[in-house]
């Protein structure tokens, strides 16, 4: 994690207070993202990837909390922020994707005047000049202006999340946290949407924290991947670094769970077990009822993440103990 | 000759009036329709696992429906193990269900949130009044482990709302294999999941399929599921069946675009290299244009490709391709592997 | 997962034994604790009647007009009656004729509505139609209505009520059928081979209880207010000297408002709203913790 990092969290915790008790999402999660980088957070159901998003951007539902961390964006601590002060911020400076366009657009309101009314809010300047604006925008992004006269139900799922993007990026935000933005759409859809946000990436330095379960997603977009598991990072590389050297096994187990384009057909590997509940986690690791490898240490204590080799980050006693194959 | 097709699909079709405005409904009377399913055929063998291949919109899932007929064909024919089933209804169709049955794609929904699990994999046995009171308890407790849910008798009494996505989808594998159809549909059964289910579940249904002698027709719009499980595979889109044959032919040498199209944009690092990319998404299946449905997107279309539908071209016993344009595919992909 | 909020009595201790435990209880237990209370403590009084009413609440115990006191804790009325005597009994009548007529109302509405929203058609319509038609009539004006046709005792103004709230059951079961109908469960039964009748009994109406029972909390509410509304126009079930709630308050209203006997109108209106208050919060209480907005992770 270095010093000219644009975002900088660390050790961030999370907790939701539900009728069944404390829930832990995020548990002492540090990352740092730099300018112009794409960094995906991939986990599944229970990780705490969709709570991150919402943590940094402070916008957790009411029985969410934040109990500890820091989260520095351009050398601010934004967890100290007023309410003030976090409007002026986002959509502005850390705008976010989310993962269903359908309630993101306002289904009453012209996407035009959906654009107008964000970039109003944070900007001064007259209705025409700021509808110019969405109108390049669209343009740009490879949208025939002219939808800037339709509402959200006439276009389609794609058109959708392609219009929830240009309203993620027409402040030009330094940061875009982009939540499973591409959930429900069609393989070729989603393909079309990547190169869309890295072509963003390139032209206007944007960051993207890209959240997903899809591993291989992943990979196509981002230059490093952060694996998480019950709340917790347990894995941190560069792409190509991670998909050759996994050296957490939950993260060896999704790459194998990935079915795989081949003509021969072997049997799907998979991970065995849940997720655990993140009301009662597990003692020690969290990953250890699943862990092929699990040690008695791993079941009383709790592994710390270490940087084994250069840039790359693991949280297991036995990191690399076992080939990947 | 015993007939080695347990079901057989002939220029299926299945159109879905659009519901109009009051308005709309007033100013024009031409009622239009959603193509879902456009005359397509195909059949499958006993004992294999066919894929049906496709994104949304495209009608596999409505494919589906209509095997297992919870929907009725608006055209064509659908065969059973020799018997016509198109347009039974009422009685005989209640009691022919026994022989195939259906997964769904959300364990959330296809359960029912008042019954306990016990009592829904046990229920299609108390419809068909098979077996003692006794027996049929004793076969849901055996269904139960062969799904993989142990204890079975805790299982028997718990309600769906206290089950993970993944066991859910188990109890409803449990209940369609309960009356030992010979046949399946399984529409998407792990799009809902965590992927790391995901591959339990397929795993399962592959175990089960083999213990059981079933034969499978699985419908999904996931390419490597169906690559790791399937003996053939048809891609559908819009409607319509664009290419079909064995795993390898489809897969290893495919020749239409859309299909390539489809395998290229699969995220993930092994692919080849090269991707084939198309602009633009699914249209609506309501005015569906003359000539091949793919033209505005094809980016290997002629003119003949806008005025003639595609038939479709042998290219072995069994890959066939419905496109104009097969000749410069193939010199542009001669292999995906 | 494991989120069962099971409507039982069990489920109610639970909630009240939680209090112990650090978890806050949530504003639909309290509404159905504090409720249900309400209704469990009223029918206790009715019930008791006869062991805890100090006075014969029918005969002369005391000295007319008598503000309370030691003796006559809510005073007497015109005729030296006790009216502490007259709440405790007179709780019986609006009771039984609200929890009746809505028990009446619900075994017409319900399987109406069951059968018209899962068969649809013509059928269907024309039912909707006159289920519509007497909705939109004012409840009161109605039963009025009835009552003026088929008279006042205690079993026609049952009957008259049980009209009133039929078409609201109808409409909350029949609602609920064309959207539980849509479901993939329900489908699911279909391709089991499931019958119409197994699909209707197992499948769907179950899925209805949780509306059938906020509905019928609040409308035994509401038929106690009709109830009480036409006892005070005098066209109520109530053959004096037997007491009722409405027929005293009617009674006594003008004098308290003239003379200052606020005694008279007080108890009886204050008991009438108790009662409505306990059936309305334990209803929208129940209506919280099955309709839950999405609070928890």
């Amino acid at each position: 994690m270095t010093n000219q990092e644009l975002l900088s969290i660390k050790n961030l915790s999370v907790v939701y207070n539900t009728t069944r008790g404390r829930l832990i999402a995020i548990d002492n999660f540090s990352l740092g993202l730099s300018e112009g980088e794409i960094i995906s957070v991939v986990g599944e159901s229970g990780s705490g990837k969709s709570t991150l998003g919402y943590a940094i951007l402070r916008i957790l539902p009411p029985n969410g909390k934040i109990v500890n961390g820091e989260i520095h964006f351009n050398g601010i601590n934004i967890i100290q922020l007023s309410e003030k002060e976090l409007r002026e911020l986002r959509g502005k400076k850390i705008s976010m994707i989310f993962q269903d366009p359908m309630t993101s657009l306002d289904p009453l309101m012209r996407i035009g005047d959906q654009i107008v009314e964000t970039i109003l809010e944070h900007e001064k300047m007259d209705k025409e000049e700021a509808w110019n604006i969405g109108a390049n925008l669209l343009e740009s992004l490879g949208i025939d202006s002219e939808r800037m006269y339709d509402f959200p139900h006439q276009l389609s799922g794609g058109m959708r999340q392609r219009i929830v993007i240009a309203l993620a990026i027409v402040l030009n935000p330094k940061v875009v946290i982009a939540d499973e933005p591409t959930t429900g759409l069609d393989v070729i859809v989603q393909y079309q949407i990547l190169d869309l946000l890295k072509r963003l990436r390139d032209e206007r330095k944007i960051s993207i924290i890209f959240i997903t379960h899809d591993l291989g997603l992943a990979y196509d977009i981002s230059d490093r991947i952060a694996v998480m598991y019950a709340g917790k990072l347990v894995e941190l590389a560069e792409k190509n670094k991670l998909f050759d050297r996994p050296l957490h096994p939950y993260t060896q187990g999704l790459l194998k769970s990935i079915p795989e384009l081949s003509i021969d057909s072997k049997n799907l590997v998979s991970i065995p077990g849940y997720p655990p509940d993140m009301v009662t986690p597990p003692r020690g690791c969290r990953f250890h009822p699943r862990c092929p490898i699990a040690m008695s240490l791993c079941r009383q204590k709790e592994p710390k993440l270490i940087e084994v080799e250069k840039n790359h980050y693991v949280r297991c006693f036995r990191s690399g103990e076992v080939a990947f194959k | 000759m015993m007939n080695t097709k347990i079901v057989e699909v002939e220029n299926l079709r299945k159109l879905f009036p659009v519901q109009k405005s009051f308005l709309d409904r007033l100013l024009s009377k031409k009622i239009e329709y959603v193509h879902a399913v456009d005359d397509i055929s195909f059949n499958i063998k006993i004992g294999e696992v066919f894929c049906l291949v496709g994104e949304s919109g495209c009608g596999k899932s409505t494919t589906g429906y209509l095997i297992v007929r919870l929907l009725e064909p608006t055209d064509g024919k659908i065969i059973f193990r020799g018997i016509d089933i198109t347009h039974i209804k009422g009685e005989e169709l209640r009691k022919l269900r026994k022989e195939f049955q259906i997964i769904f794609q959300d364990p959330y929904a296809s359960l029912n949130p008042r019954m306990k699990i016990g009592d829904i994999i046990r229920h299609p046995l108390d419809i068909h009044m098979i077996g003692t009171r006794e027996e049929r308890r004793e076969k849901v407790l055996s269904m139960l482990k062969d799904v993989g849910l142990y204890p079975p008798e805790q299982f028997y009494d718990k309600y769906p709302h206290q089950l993970s996505g993944g066991q859910r989808q188990r109890v409803a594998i449990a209940r369609a294999l309960v009356l030992q159809p010979k046949f399946l549909v399984a529409d998407e059964p792990t799009s809902m999941l965590d992927v790391s289910v995901q591959a339990n579940i397929v795993n399962l249904m592959m175990d089960l399929k083999r213990r059981f002698n079933l034969t499978y027709l699985y419908i999904t719009h996931d390419f490597g599921i169906a690559s790791k499980i399937c003996d053939r595979i048809a891609v559908m889109y819009l409607g319509k069946i664009v290419e079909i044959g064995k795993r390898e032919e489809v897969l290893g040498e495919p020749r239409h675009p859309y299909t390539i199209a489809l395998l290229t944009s699969i995220p993930g690092r092994k692919i080849a290299g090269k991707k084939l990319k198309i602009r633009g998404e699914v249209p609506n299946a309501i005015n569906i244009p003359i000539g091949c449905r793919f033209y505005a997107r094809c980016p290997y279309k002629k003119d003949i490709c806008q005025e003639l539908e595609p038939k479709f071209t042998k290219l072995s016993e069994t890959h066939y391709v419905a496109c104009h344009n097969i000749e410069m595919i193939k010199k542009d992909w001669p292999t995906l592997f | 997962m494991n989120s069962d909020k099971k409507l039982s009595l069990h489920g109610m201790l639970q909630a009240i034994s939680r209090v112990k435990i650090r978890r806050p209880i949530t504003e639909e237990e309290w509404f159905i604790t504090i409720g249900g209370s309400i209704i469990f403590l009223i029918f206790m009084m009715a019930l008791l009647a006869p062991f805890i009413s100090p006075y014969d609440p029918t005969i002369k115990t005391g000295a007319s007009y008598q503000p309370p006191s030691w003796e006559h804790l809510m005073g007497t009325d015109k005729f030296g009656r006790d009216m502490f005597s007259r709440i405790i009994w007179g709780g019986r009548i609006p009771l039984v004729i609200g929890l009746v007529a809505t028990i009446f109302s619900f075994a017409i509405g319900v399987p109406l509505g069951l059968l018209s929203g899962y068969f649809g058609g013509n059928f269907d319509r024309i039912l909707s139609l006159v289920m519509d038609s007497i909705y939109s009539f004012p409840g009161l004006v109605l039963a009025i209505a009835l009552a003026a046709l088929l008279g006042s005792s205690v079993v026609n103004i049952t009957v008259a009520i049980a009209v009133i709230y039929v078409p609201t059951f109808f409409r909350v079961v029949r609602g609920q059928v064309l959207s539980i109908k849509e479901e993939l469960y329900v489908t699911a039964a279909i391709s089991i081979g499931a019958k119409r009748r197994t699909i209707i009994a197992r499948y769907i109406f179950p899925n209805t209880i949780p509306s059938i029972a906020i509905v019928f909390s609040l409308s035994i509410a509401d038929a106690i207010l009709t109830e009480a509304g036409l006892s005070f126009l005098g066209l109520g079930p109530v053959v004096p000297p037997v007491p009722d709630w409405a027929y005293d308050l009617q009674k006594w209203y003008g004098l308290a408002v003239s003379q200052g006997y606020w005694w008279l109108a007080f108890w009886p209106g204050f008991f009438i709203m108790l009662t409505v208050l306990g059936y309305s919060l334990f209803g929208e209480g129940l209506n919280e913790m099955l309709n839950p907005m999405l609070r928890e992770v």
